[in-house]
């Protein structure tokens, strides 16, 4: 006898759920997974875009006008002597200024093709507020050049060298950034020196981004910076990492906790439609189980394992399904930022596989009316 | 020694409106070894006698006793456990589990009976070759003409010795060569085992395998002449 061919195994495949209706419920089970799956991919991809830039090595304290707490929306100005003032500070190894602001960027093969984008004016080529990561070519140098993120350079077609305009101002793309894109829109990177060519008010910054001598603690200085000038605001990496998260997850975080719920609704209805029609379709086989002597609580378990094995095989199909297509989007459609975790797929699937087999109990109260006498039927 | 008695039973089915005599006080004997033809006509109660035989059923009133154990004084569970080791079922037709081979089929019912998978295996196997049913051990039921998974189900009643076997029309829709196999197959190798065999049906041709034959007419037994 083969191993498989014990008690429980046997009565579990008595009542397997006919293959149509198996293949169709783990197939909406496996769309579910994707769906919510790609939503964190997603999500995943917009906060990897703020968390690379901000939280990039020497941004140690970011300084601000006071109200001022975030980069996303922040319409505060400092004046630049800011910065000298800042670096003459104890602990601070070394200040550099942000100004940003939106931009609208076209080519010109393509005007009608435009993108608001948000231009981070910086000191070129390794100024505090540089790109995170280059995917080609290298950071700007001088008042001429731009690096612009890929989906960026996707959306507008552009390419190393390629001139684009800024707000009707002709630069250099010198370089396309990698984990600069915000979804809705991109980070794009200039030098200081051009942002009167942008229109962006002169003499100001939006921030003064700090880099503290080791062994100062952030918090700390942000103390120092504080009693420095009452009109100013330091906030550590950490907690300015966490302003901008909330920033550009607040519109997106409603939608996809509507959207997740709909997907586990919809999992439960198709896993709870399964077990219904299994009870229903299998209703001789479990009469005549119940009258050689199985055990209703057996019958039950069997439904149960039958339907999660169903949700498990759905479940890990979206898995793989969504690793893949996020992986494939992230290549063909770059303006698409999706960061897939197996992490996620690690935490959904047992989720939904908890899920669909609370959503079994239901209709698997129809095991009751069952009557093993019907067994006695043709 | 009895293996099932039936003293005074009276049995109904159905609820409400629909609630039916379905026996009226029963009684019977059927000994190890032995097997009964319970003769009579669609809605005679036959069935519902089987289901009380087998416990699936609980008496209005009177006893109902398999191997001296009245089953309605069982609880439910200790009922299906003493059912699933003491008794075998023959359904109408078969009735076996469509997603399962016929070996798997017999299997579990040696499973759910208690026996470990060795026992089981070897039980098979040998009802298997009596009933000359080895070649199609692997083939589900959908595959099977109607003597072969008469002789199956007939297996699978049988693959726990159990002390009881029920039959329900085993030759139903069978033709003449396929029903006398499966008659012949149930009187042999349950009365070999010292089963007792209580088959309800109205075809003639199972008479001359059964030791005795019982008339049931709407509910009531009407005559239990030893059969010559």
């Amino acid at each position: 006898m083969r191993k498989a061919e014990d008690c429980p195994t046997l009565v579990r495949r008595a009542l397997a759920a006919r293959p149509i209706r198996a293949t169709v419920t783990s197939i909406g089970v496996a769309g579910c997974v994707l769906l919510v799956l790609i939503l964190y991919s997603v999500s995943h991809g917009l906060t990897t875009g703020v968390r690379s830039f901000v939280s990039q090595e020497g941004a140690d304290v970011w300084v601000a006008p006071r109200g001022s707490d975030n980069l996303i929306r922040n319409s505060g100005l400092l004046p630049v002597q800011t910065v000298n003032s800042l670096e003459s500070l104890p602990g601070v190894l070394r200040a550099d200024p942000i100004l940003r602001g939106f931009v609208t960027a076209a080519m010109n093969s393509d005007p009608d093709t435009k993108l608001n984008l948000l231009a981070i004016a910086y000191r070129t080529p390794d100024g505090l507020g540089r790109p995170p990561s280059m995917r080609r070519g290298e950071r700007p140098i001088g008042p001429e050049e731009v690096a612009i993120d890929r989906a960026t350079a996707w959306r507008l077609g552009a390419d190393l060298s390629d001139t684009v305009q800024l707000n009707g101002v002709p630069f250099r793309v010198a370089g396309i950034s990698d984990r600069t894109n915000l979804i809705a829109t991109q980070f794009l990177f200039v030098d200081l020196a051009a942002a009167p060519r942008l229109g962006v008010l002169p003499g100001a910054v939006s921030f003064v981004v700090v880099e503290t001598d080791s062994g100062v603690r952030p918090g700390v200085l942000a103390g120092r910076v504080a009693a420095f000038d009452s009109s100013l605001i330091a906030i550590p990496r950490q907690t300015f990492v966490d302003n901008n998260l909330r920033e550009v997850a607040s519109g997106f975080r409603p939608m996809q906790r509507l959207l997740s719920f709909v997907g586990f609704l919809i999992s439960i209805l198709f896993v709870a439609l399964l077990v219904h029609a299994s009870v229903e379709d299998r209703r001789r086989e479990i009469a005549i189980l119940l009258a050689i002597g199985t055990s209703a609580p057996r019958v039950a378990l069997a439904i149960l394992l039958n339907a999660g094995a169903l949700v498990l095989a759905g479940g890990l199909t979206g898995g793989l399904a969504a690793l893949f297509l996020a992986g494939a989007l992230r290549r063909w459609i770059p303006g698409l930022e999706l960061a897939p975790r197996v992490l996620d797929a690690a935490l959904l699937i047992p989720a939904f596989l908890i899920v669909g087999v609370a959503a079994a109990a239901i209709p698997l109260l129809r095991l009751r009316s069952v009557n093993p006498v019907e067994a006695f039927r043709p | 020694m009895n293996a099932l008695c039936f003293d005074q039973v009276d049995a109904s089915r159905g609820a409400g409106a629909h609630r039916v005599r379905a026996l009226q006080e029963v009684t019977l004997q059927v000994s190890e070894g032995e097997l009964v033809v319970l003769d009579g006509p669609s809605g005679s109660g036959k069935t519902t006698l089987l289901a009380l035989a087998g416990g699936l059923l609980t008496p209005d009133a009177g006893t109902v006793r398999l191997e001296n154990t009245d089953l309605a004084k069982l609880p439910a569970a200790d009922r299906r456990r003493l059912r699933a080791r003491r008794v075998g079922f023959v359904f109408q037709h078969g009735n076996l589990l469509s997603a399962l081979t016929a070996r798997q089929n017999v299997l579990l019912g040696g499973l759910l009976a208690g026996l470990d998978r060795d026992e089981c295996r070897s039980a098979a196997e040998e009802l298997f070759d009596r009933l000359a049913i080895g070649d199609l051990a692997d083939r589900r039921p959908d595959s099977l003409s109607g003597g072969e998974e008469m002789r199956v189900a007939v297996a699978r009643a049988l693959v726990h010795s159990p002390a009881l076997v029920l039959a329900d029309e085993p030759s139903a829709s069978l033709d003449g060569d396929s029903a006398l196999a499966v008659a012949e197959a149930l009187a042999r190798l349950a009365g070999g085992r010292g089963s007792a065999v209580l088959v309800a049906t109205h075809d003639a041709r199972l008479l001359p395998f059964a030791s005795r034959r019982i008339g049931l007419i709407d509910g009531r037994i009407t005559s239990g002449e030893p059969h010559v």
